[in-house]
């Protein structure tokens, strides 16, 4: 369980150079236009100051995002609505294509509301200053570890500063080849953040990430590295929104996390885009001898999210755990999951899923679980709940489960229900209104997880909740 | 793959002759021919065929219509079931034995008859009924290829309100490394009719043929189907069972598998709950060795309201053998109240085994119940010192524990007299 921050300032949200870290320096005047090409890829190198090799690795990866198929013989048909040649890949601050908050619909202005962002925090949210305050913000936390030697800064700057550390582990727990979306983000990736946690250092309080697409048609594609050395600890936490645009926006992130020997890492998200966002993320996590990795994964925006959090776990008694709960309401479809690939003796994983399907929502489950020949003494339980509200509501599982040799054991069980006609039938007659004795319902099915949360984002989880199931009712 | 040659034979006692086939049959032959060709070969990129093992999908060299020769003959007289009970007993595709119904059932209206003989007698209820089904679970290009090339095989019929007493007993056997065969069960059952079938595939050669069979089941309101495949060809035997049952308003039908030998062994099943009430029990028992692989697909197409699925698949893995059991619970949007299970389980045996499970759900309604459980996992170490400390060797330790936890899924039979017999033939192929 993560402690909390202390200070009231912390506990909002850090803002992070979505749109490239740069920009300090170069008064955000850069944008590499529509549509994807290796000039594109040329613009973004040449705007970041890419060192060689790194433009070489994005044309590959380019290459291999240009060959690939889309996933659609299993993945949803969705995909294909994606225009590919629409998207502008690089835009950063000063090209915001000319939105000032006078401009912003108050839907936008709802949605921070909903958020509980402050009116000051968000002047600087969707304007330009965005990245000044988020810089501030962590340089606190900074002054005090970094005499400990932590690093946490923007992938540019990691890659910049610290190759040694970044080129080491970069692309190696997810290669460009993973997936054409991971191919995509590594062609053309920008901002994230690059943490490195020296040995034996835990980092007491969570290291925060707000992630925040406001541009029309444009995809983010940020990219986040984290190695926690020999026996270190860190939490790191991560938030988006964007607004609601007519145009799909692309949001395509790599998430990599390595976790040497004796580590723990715990990554937090509580994703929240805009309905027109297709959420298309790859993150995983490699787990050495004793370590551990924890993906605690809230979905509740987005119109399409495929996210599947994995662990691969190489050492010895190495542990990895994904808690999901995905809330996919009307023309969402929450296609989330988790991947456990044990590779390594004594190694165990655990898989726990809630989903709530409200309106016409879809959520899916999409798991697997591979134990190859030959370990001893691996265990994997999954456990996944659907929980569907409405007659038109829908929830799939799609799980995978491969087990070689007599050593090892896997359980996995599902069950997709509604909520008690009896229990809201109790709380009516004991006064509350219909609707809140369904939100009741919904928070008590997903209490045990939400609980996992910090508890700034475990009450804006509720809240959050709350406000999907408005008008759900009847 | 080679394509089979496509030889349409009738062979009573073993010698083949040109089948004739009522025209209307010719045209779904040689459309399904057609169907055949143009289908691709499964491919790994199809989720359907997710974890299969292509390279033991063959059916090379493999022919329709290959002679029995007179010692198999003598075996098969042999394996021909004494007793009362109607059966059919066909060998490469040739009817050898039959014993028909009662007089009693013939004259309340049941048939029960080969294929090509039903097809001129009873043309009218063949003609709508034989291959209307589509299993449609990845295998269509053999399924095709069944219904281009497929003569064997019974139809049983039970008019409204008939049970039929005694179980029906259809066999298939193969006696030839490079035989095939394409049984067809066709089973009709009118209202609140009920009837039990007992279907065996077996081999007498000792290793390889082809076999391709599909099963439609009509499960007609209140009527109740129990159907009961015991399948253990031999060595090399790649086969495919493709069965779809339907079944309307208060229908229920149990069917129950015991899978044993084969190299390769596809099934596909599945259950379309059409009318409310209806019932549909799926039960499997799987003893897998050597370098077997079973590929079990299933389907609990749930269509109509106030229906009930419960599927109970069970795997024991020695050697290198491996299963693959992917199964999918589907609720329509109208299909209210729906009840649906599905479990999975897997006991591994050796270092060298390997279970891959695929438990689905694709739920479309609200109000509805559905779980499924998969497990894979070994006899409990504790469970196994518990039994050798009492001077129990650990072979015969270890075979206890497979016959309880196969037996297990007997134990959902209502028929006690099947039940000992089955658990008897498990225990002889365990020793």
């Amino acid at each position: 369980m993560t402690e909390q921050p202390d200070a009231a300032g912390t506990n909002l949200l850090q803002l992070d150079r979505n749109l490239g870290d740069f920009h300090y320096d170069v008064k955000y005047a850069y944008d590499a236009g529509t549509g994807l090409s290796e000039q594109t890829v040329d613009y973004i190198c040449d705007a970041k100051g890419d060192p060689e090799w790194l433009r070489e690795f994005r044309k590959r990866a380019l290459a291999i995002f240009l060959r690939e198929p889309l996933p659609t013989h299993w993945a949803s048909k969705q995909l294909e609505e994606i225009d590919f040649s629409q998207i502008r890949y690089y835009l950063a601050h000063g090209q915001r294509a000319g939105r000032t908050w006078e401009e912003v619909p108050d839907e936008v202005k709802r949605t921070f509301e909903r958020l509980g962002v402050p009116e000051q925090e968000r002047k600087f949210l969707a304007g330009v200053e965005a990245q000044f305050d988020s810089e501030a913000a962590y340089s606190n936390m900074k002054d005090a570890l970094r005499d400990q030697g932590v690093i946490f800064v923007g992938s540019t700057e990691g890659l910049h500063k610290h190759p040694e550390i970044f080129r080491k582990w970069f692309g190696k727990v997810i290669p460009p080849g993973d997936n054409k979306f991971a191919a995509l983000n590594s062609a053309v990736f920008s901002g994230g953040s690059f943490i490195y946690v020296p040995p034996g250092l835990k980092v007491s309080h969570p290291l925060q990430a707000y992630f925040r697409i406001n541009a029309e048609s444009f995809g983010q594609f940020e990219r986040t590295l984290i190695i926690a050395d020999e026996g270190s600890e860190v939490t790191y936490m991560e938030g988006c929104t964007a607004p609601r645009f007519d145009s799909a926006t692309l949001h395509s992130a790599v998430v990599e996390l390595v976790a040497l020997p004796g580590a723990k890492i715990q990554y937090i998200t509580v994703q929240n885009w805009s309905p027109n966002v297709f959420n298309l993320v790859t993150k995983r996590g490699m787990a050495m001898e004793n370590a551990e990795i924890r993906w605690i994964d809230c979905n509740i925006g987005s119109r399409l999210t495929m996210k599947y959090p994995a662990v691969i776990l190489r050492g010895r008694k190495a542990r990895g755990e994904v808690l999901s709960i995905a809330l996919a309401n009307n023309g969402q479809h929450q296609d989330t999951g988790a991947k456990m690939i044990h590779l390594a003796d004594e190694t165990t994983s655990n898989i726990v899923a809630k989903s709530i399907s409200i309106g016409a929502g879809r959520s899916s489950y999409r798991g697997q679980v591979t134990i190859p020949r030959h370990l001893k003494g691996c265990k994997n339980n999954t456990e996944c709940d659907a929980l569907l509200i409405n007659t038109t509501s829908r929830t799939d599982t799609y799980p995978a489960i491969t087990l070689r040799g007599n050593q090892s054991a896997v359980q996995h069980e599902a069950s997709v229900s509604k909520i008690s006609a009896e229990q809201v039938f109790y709380m009516q007659q004991r006064g509350l209104p219909e609707s809140e004795a369904m939100s009741l319902s919904v928070n008590g099915f997903i209490n045990d997880l939400v609980r996992e949360f910090p508890m700034e984002y475990s009450v804006e989880l509720k809240r959050l909740i709350d406000l999907e199931m408005e008008g759900s009712v009847g | 793959m080679d394509l089979p040659k496509r030889v349409i034979t009738e062979a009573p006692n073993g010698s083949a002759k040109p089948a004739v086939l009522p025209a209307w049959w010719k045209e779904i032959q040689d459309a399904a021919w057609i169907d055949y060709e143009r289908l691709p070969m499964p491919s790994r990129k199809d989720e359907r065929w997710r974890f299969s093992d292509l390279s033991k999908v063959a059916l090379n060299g493999c022919t329709a219509g290959v002679p029995v020769a007179a010692p198999a003959l003598a075996d098969l007289q042999g394996y021909f079931s004494s007793g009362e009970a109607p059966s059919l007993l066909f060998a490469n595709d040739a009817l050898l034995f039959s014993r028909g119904l009662s007089p009693e059932a013939r004259e309340k209206g049941v048939v029960f008859a080969p294929l090509l003989e039903a097809a001129t007698k009873e043309a009218d209820l063949l003609q709508s009924h034989l291959f209307q089904e589509r299993v449609g679970l990845g295998a269509e290009k053999l399924e095709s290829l069944h219904r281009a090339c497929a003569t064997a095989g019974a139809a049983l019929y039970v008019p409204a309100g008939v049970e039929l007493a005694e179980p029906v007993d259809l066999s298939f056997w193969m006696t030839e490394a490079h035989a095939a065969t394409f049984p067809h069960i066709l089973v009709i059952l009118q209202e609140n009719a009920r009837a039990r079938v007992h279907l065996r595939f077996s081999s007498t050669n000792p290793r390889g043929g082809f076999a391709c069979s599909v099963q439609e089941l009509f499960v007609g309101p209140g009527a109740s189907l129990d159907l009961l495949t015991h399948r253990n060809w031999a060595e090399g035997v790649c086969s495919f069972d493709l069965a779809s049952i339907r079944l309307s308003r208060d229908a229920s039908a149990t069917t129950f598998q015991l899978n044993q030998g084969g190299s390769y062994t596809r099934t596909e099943s599945r259950s379309r709950l059409l009318g409310p009430g209806a019932r549909s029990v799926m039960l499997s028992a799987t003893l897998a060795r050597g370098r077997q692989e079973f590929d079990q697909r299933s389907f609990q197409e749930h269509v109509a309201p106030d229906t009930k699925s419960d599927l109970l698949y069970k795997s024991a893995l020695y050697d290198a053998s491996r299963t693959i059991f992917a199964g999918m619970i589907d609720v329509d949007p109208a299909a209210q109240r729906t009840d649906a299970y599905q479990s999975n389980r897997n006991l591994i045996l050796s270092h060298d085994a390997e279970a891959n499970s695929l438990p689905g759900l694709e739920i479309l309604a609200n109000d509805v119940r559905c779980t499924h459980g998969s497990t894979v996992g070994q006899v409990d170490p504790e469970e196994l010192f518990y039994c050798l400390q009492r001077g129990i060797p650990l072979a015969a330790a270890q075979r206890l524990f497979v016959l309880g936890f196969l037996t297990d899924v007997f134990a959902r039979l209502e028929d006690g007299k099947i039940k000992s017999a089955l658990t008897e033939e498990l225990e002889a192929s365990l020793r």
